[in-house]
């Protein structure tokens, strides 16, 4: 216990003294987060939309990749995606594993499925409401996509925050993929594991702490959101 | 398949195995309290059950080490006792079945509060006293949802990574589970074709797992309308 | 004796019973959501009064100012639920064996070949309560609560979830188990019909509270009762005897004290009691006895008030001899015929009226 507070003593020394290597760390986590939720999200959300509304031919075979990408571990699509940027691999002449497009790469793999869980779901349910008023106005189901989208704009964002959470909460793809190299490809999720096992507890408390605090205020922003569009109809 | 491997699907078994059976009763348990009692601070102990689905994994290893391990409260009690978590595949359990602790409950929860509770009360009148109605009543028309929230459980635990590397590190034998086999062997010169029979390995579990659950849910949809 | 008084509290409102009864029937008669199901399940200990106490014969199972409040399963109460609530994962023998296997040999006083035989569940008893019909989960759930020995049987609405012919079946075997068994009952019901066949006392409860307490014809038979009933059904219920039986015409003469009731064949015999139930619109009324008319029933009788004032209808309490009755004319007779108090009239009902499923054996 006393050498727990001693490391968080030390831990918050770090966050506030502005570390350089922790707080480095923690940018390329967001900058990374934030790149595969965008490339998630604005491929996952129409898809996702469109699924709940849409009867088109391959809808089965999307459903069915989507579910597959959902369950698959994480560290099987990391695998996936090494093999693929992998030297001897076919993308590897393009040399991008071991460095953050990599990580960007396995994460929005990661995400989309998610997020188009997520929003097919809110989509459906909001499609059962509204599907009587959109078609008696003529409207498509393929241009009921956007119009929903805009409608259930608050639902989504926080689909976004989970999004968001989720890609900032993955470690093992990254690790493959990313191969922890410092400077380079460390972020949070990774150094927070490997500090750990190397003993270099304050470091790997103060990401600790300052990634709990982000995924813990994602989470209460989501909350926030839905009990306000709850009240407000 | 090498004789390494073999030794590592085994691990991941009996570590995905055992944390289930460990973390089945407390389930029971927190998901039947969840489904028929009201008490002051139910939705704060709700969202702690949730804690582990929320957090990221990283997180919760970190969180059960300073708990778990030799210098923590509850490591520290439970090590002359001779329960060592830190570095065996017992934190590895550990860290297994509470990643799918939240799941378990879930499902378990769902299937309780779908049983009468008039059910209950005829049971009573009857004779039964409360603890004979939960074992003769309430759990038996539950074991859907426990099976459900069961291999759930038991194939989130299957893809578990961040939690078990975080907790009780990479250690070939002991903790070295399906999912940080095929990291480590992506580390490795050569390795690349271990990982990839071992990554689908973990797919055709998980696939199996999940397979199994659907045909479940089928039949007892089946047999609800053909009664 | 059952002896109930309590104050229970539910949703929205609260219940506030009393009531005394040692008939082998009582009776807790009332619209939904009136409060009846509640007091059972008070009596069952599945509810739980604010206060009062519960008592059937010596055994407290609730006094609140003692501080005792049994649990359901050491008060020996019998309960047959609305819809059966048998044990979906059990065989119909598994379900009848539930209650009997808790219960100390010592207590156990039902004769389980009796019982099966009396509800005609033998032939169900491998089968799966999913299989069974209506009518065939009632007579089961019924088996499983006596087959426990309880001191008492409470009935919710047993009948509701049955259509017509089930209704009928279940009832006869209720009256079977009344007359078979010694074993006193509580039925809860918001059909006067139900209630006029088998109960001996009847509790009436609206919103929350006791109105009406009392012997079956006493209880049903006072004016206000419409709300409850219906304005259909409201009227009179007669304690009558069996008179004699015409077995050429097919019709059965009742004695009541004030007069005599021609109806069509009543199964009963001669001396046996019965309740008959005569609706307030089936009753006509004249000042001189007619003559030359097909009504069987012209009875002789005083006015003893006429009600509500407006509209087209009023209802005119009379008293034959020393039973009750009640007549539904137009306001417009009752002024043609200047109806008071006190006026000597000839009440008319037609035998037609008051068919089989008006009338109950006591």
């Amino acid at each position: 216990m006393h050498d727990i507070l001693a490391s968080i003593t030390l831990a918050a020394r770090l966050i506030a003294g502005g570390d350089a290597e922790l707080w480095r760390i923690v940018v390329l986590s967001l900058e990374v987060s934030l790149a595969s939720a965008f490339f998630a999200c604005a491929i996952g959300l129409p898809l996702g939309t469109l699924i709940a509304v849409g009867d088109f031919p391959a809808r089965r075979a999307v459903v069915v990749m989507m579910n597959a990408l959902l369950g698959l571990p994480s560290v099987v699509v990391g695998l996936v995606v090494y093999l693929l940027l992998s030297r001897a691999g076919p993308l590897g002449s393009i040399g991008i594993l071991f460095t953050p497009t990599a990580i960007v790469i396995a994460q929005t793999l990661l995400v989309l499925p998610v997020v188009a869980a997520l929003s097919r779901q809110f989509a459906e349910d909001a499609w059962g409401e509204y599907r009587e008023q959109l078609t008696s106005l003529g409207v498509s189901p393929a241009r009921a996509v956007p119009t929903l989208l805009w409608d259930l704009r608050l639902t989504l964002f926080t689909v976004v925050l989970a999004g968001f959470g989720r890609g900032a909460s993955e470690v093992g793809a990254v690790m493959i993929v990313g191969g922890n190299i410092d400077g380079v490809t460390r972020v949070m999720t990774t150094s927070i594991a490997l500090e750990t096992s190397k003993g270099d507890l304050p470091l790997a408390l103060g990401l600790g702490i300052i990634l709990l605090t982000i995924v813990l205020a994602l989470n209460a922003l989501a909350f926030a959101i839905r009990e306000w569009s709850v009240r407000h109809g | 398949m090498s004789g390494e491997e073999s030794g590592i699907l085994l691990l991941s078994l009996k570590v995905a195995f055992v944390g289930l059976a460990a973390s089945l009763p407390p389930a029971i348990a927190v998901a039947f309290v969840l489904a028929r009692k009201r008490f002051p601070g139910k939705t704060l102990f709700d969202a702690f059950v949730h804690l582990p689905l929320v957090l990221p994994p990283v997180v919760v290893g970190y969180a059960l080490l300073v708990f778990f391990g030799t210098q923590g409260p509850i490591g520290g009690l439970l090590e002359p006792l001779g329960i060592v978590f830190a570095f065996r595949w017992t934190g590895a359990a550990l860290a297994a079945s509470i990643m799918g602790f939240p799941l378990l409950v879930r499902a378990i929860r769902l299937a309780m509060e779908a049983v009468d509770p008039r059910i209950e009360a005829a049971a009573r009148t009857l004779g039964a006293s409360r603890t004979r109605v939960f074992f003769t009543v309430t759990m038996p028309l539950s074991v859907s949802g426990i099976v459900t929230g069961a291999l759930l459980s038991f194939a989130r635990s299957l893809g578990e990574f961040g939690a078990t590397i975080t907790f009780v590190s990479n250690i070939p034998g002991e903790t070295r589970t399906l999912p940080l086999a095929i990291y480590t062997f992506t580390q490795v010169p050569g390795g690349d074709a271990q990982a990839l029979r071992l990554a689908l390995f973990s797919v055709a579990l998980s696939l199996a797992a999940l397979a199994f659950s659907e045909w479940l849910v089928r039949r007892s949809s089946a047999h609800a309308s053909h009664a | 004796m059952l002896e109930v008084d309590v104050v229970v509290p539910r949703g929205g409102f609260r219940l506030e019973a009393a009531f005394r009864s040692d008939a082998p029937i009582v009776a807790l008669f009332g619209r939904s959501g009136s409060g009846k199901t509640t007091l059972v399940n008070a009596i069952a200990g599945i509810a739980r009064p604010e206060r009062g106490r519960i008592v059937i014969g010596e055994r407290v199972l609730f006094d609140s100012a003692r501080g005792i409040d049994l649990a359901p399963e050491k008060r020996r109460v019998g309960y047959v639920f609305q819809d059966a609530l048998l044990f979906p994962h059990l065989s119909v023998r598994a379900n009848v064996a539930y209650g009997e296997s808790l219960t100390p040999a010592a207590e156990r006083f039902v004769d389980g070949e009796r019982v099966l035989a009396l509800l005609g569940i033998r032939d169900l008893l491998d089968r799966n309560p999913a299989s069974l019909s209506g009518g065939e989960k009632q007579r089961v759930a019924i088996g499983r609560a006596l087959m426990a020995s309880p001191r008492i049987l409470l009935l919710d609405e047993p009948l509701a979830s049955l259509d017509g012919a089930r209704k009928a079946e279940i009832l006869a075997y209720i009256e079977l188990l009344r007359d078979e068994l010694r074993l006193p009952m509580v039925y809860v019901s918001h059909a006067l019909e139900e209630v006029t066949r088998l109960a001996d006392r009847v509790v009436v409860i609206a919103e929350g509270r006791v109105i009406a307490e009392g012997p079956a014809a006493e209880a049903l038979s006072r004016a206000d009762m419409g709300a409850l009933t219906g304005r259909f059904d409201e009227g009179a219920v007669i304690e009558a005897r069996v008179a004699a039986h015409d077995a050429r015409f097919e019709l059965t003469t009742l004695a009541f004290a004030g007069g005599e009731l021609v109806v069509p064949n009543v199964d009963a015999l001669p001396g046996e009691p019965v309740r008959v139930r005569v609706r307030a619109r089936d009753v006509s009324l004249a000042l001189s006895r007619p003559s030359g008319i097909t009504i069987q029933n012209v009875l002789e009788g005083d006015v003893v008030s006429i009600g509500h004032e407006f509209g087209a209808i009023v209802d005119v309490a009379l008293r034959i001899g020393h039973t009750a009755l009640s007549a539904r004319i137009t306001r417009k007779a009752a002024s043609d015929l200047a109806l008071a108090p006190g006026a000597r009239v000839f009440a008319m009902v037609k035998a037609v009226s008051i068919d089989r499923r008006s009338v109950g054996f006591a």
